[in-house]
């Protein structure tokens, strides 16, 4: 047992331990070292008992201070600069923290060391970990938000058809072709919902093929354009841009990119204008679509690209949080990038770069 | 049928612009008046209002959720306040059970058909204007 330990038997359970051990007195002079921390310090053991804490380091101010703070009982971790008899440096992280009597006063100090990149790994780990823990939070969420965005289109489609069916005679012949129109334009809304979830699964399976072939982009985003002008029932998109601008792409994945950017325009801007910029340069076409709602808060602008990141808006967070990250992933596939940015007057502004020299597969 | 009677005012707090037309098109059929409000703001400032036979809410809404508002307008102490049927995109039955425990009269979930609703308003609107 522990308590009737020998004070030998607790020397060699120090000595044990592959971990730096020391301790100080209350002067802040080491008083025990295990071999773990006397190798730190790269010097003996006996060069180091009853030296101050802070002599063999390049910053003693630190030092110091951490000694204070645990004798009045605090826990510190600092990185210590210690100062190799080779006159090298290497830095390591300390901890140092109150050794208590049985009545609770501090009559010495404990301390513990390690490598600063074990440590700033440690940190990684863990930050890694809160990743992990996040993103499989978000798997579980998965499958409720899909249902609640597959009920959106479905709530309206039932609501317009089950309606014309009901007062079929006394609707008029405008607001009948009007129903159907809203109708078939849910039908669409549920397709892209179900394609964006295809690509996402075949982004996670490392399957994402793309079918290049020369394409207007012009073409391609006035289309995007004018289909979300009649989805929305609203002329707030403005285009600026060259009528031509053929490259080499994949048609069918770049409509839905720029679908995705517009969708994600709306959802965040509300009614306000959205411009679409095409400029064609030598090297490569860049695409912007910028919006003016409130934007996003710094350090956001690579966060919105992860999986299931869904931002706030007054407009509530809606979505699958796939969007940006299809939208990302597709443009990388075309040897592309993509940015976002939140401009100082406002809005959020997301560009992205599509090179010239892909070439289309032999047909 | 409701077209030969007075028109009765209903209110509608919803902000999805297809489900507000569907559902302004049923109650305009049923013979009501319908004034729609988008947010929850502008919502519950309409809710306060006297008068309305039945008052049809969202729970997701803008600014200020159909939660809150049923809570507002049960903190409001009015008793006598006008029926609120829920219509809402959650299916869980314990929204249901909360929403009914905040005041509502009736959770309906969204996809809904028009004869659902139809018959739900008509159950439970109040046959005449109350000042």
């Amino acid at each position: 047992m522990m308590r009737d330990a020998t004070p030998e038997q607790c020397r060699q359970l120090l000595e044990f331990i592959d971990q730096p051990i020391f301790a100080l007195n209350l002067e802040g002079e080491y008083v025990i070292l295990n071999a773990a921390a006397a190798a730190v310090r790269g010097r003996t053991r006996q060069d180091q008992l009853g030296s101050p804490y802070s002599r063999f380091v390049r910053n003693p101010e630190v030092a110091d201070a951490m000694v204070a703070r645990a004798r009045a009982g605090e826990v510190v971790t600092e990185k210590i600069e210690v100062a190799l008899p080779n006159g090298q440096a290497q830095v390591i992280v300390d901890r140092l923290g109150p050794w208590r009597d049985d009545d609770g006063q501090v009559v010495a100090i404990w301390g513990s060391a390690m490598d600063a990149s074990v440590y700033e790994t440690l940190g990684e780990v863990q930050q890694e970990s809160q990743v992990l823990r996040e993103l499989d939070e978000a798997r579980k969420n998965l499958l409720s938000i899909v249902s609640h965005e597959l009920r959106t289109p479905l709530a309206s489609i039932q609501g317009y058809a089950s309606t014309y069916l009901l007062y079929e005679d006394r609707l008029e012949p405008e607001e009948r072709r009007d129903f159907v129109r809203r109708i078939v334009d849910s039908t669409l809304q549920l397709e892209e919902l179900v394609d964006n979830l295809l690509t996402a699964s075949r982004i996670e399976h490392g399957t994402l093929e793309m079918s290049l072939r020369p394409a207007q982009l012009s073409k391609i985003v006035f289309e995007a354009i004018a289909e979300a002008h009649q989805r929305w029932d609203s002329e707030q998109i403005e285009f600026t841009g060259p009528e031509r601008c053929e490259l080499v792409l994949d048609p069918r994945r770049i409509r839905q990119v720029i679908h995705n950017l517009l969708d994600n325009a709306k959802k965040y801007g509300g009614d306000g204008p959205i411009e679409v910029v095409l400029e064609d340069q030598e090297q490569k076409v860049w695409v912007t679509v910028r919006d003016h709602g409130p934007g996003f808060a710094e350090g956001y602008a690579d966060r919105l690209f992860e999986r299931f990141y869904r931002g706030r808006s007054e407009f509530t967070a809606k979505g699958t949080g796939l969007g940006l990250w299809i939208t990302r992933a597709i443009v990388e596939a075309h040897g592309g990038r993509i940015v976002a940015a939140s401009p100082g007057d406002g809005g959020a502004l997301f560009t992205f770069s599509l090179p010239r020299g892909l070439q289309a597969p032999e047909a | 049928m409701p077209d030969d009677q007075p028109t009765l005012p209903i209110l509608l707090i919803e902000d999805n612009p297809d489900i507000a037309r569907v559902l302004k098109t049923i109650m305009r059929f049923e013979g009501y008046e319908v004034t729609h409000e988008r947010d929850g703001i502008n919502g519950l400032e309409q809710a306060r209002k006297p008068g309305w036979c039945a008052i049809i809410l969202d729970l997701g809404l803008p600014r200020l959720s159909g939660w809150e508002i049923l809570e507002a307008l049960r903190a409001d102490k009015n008793s006598d306040g006008p029926p609120v049927i829920v219509v809402s995109a959650t299916a869980e039955a314990m929204r249901r059970e909360e929403a009914l425990a905040r005041g509502a009269v009736e959770y309906l979930v969204k996809p809904v058909t028009a004869d659902v609703v139809a018959r739900t308003i008509r159950q439970h609107a109040r046959q005449g204007r109350r000042e």
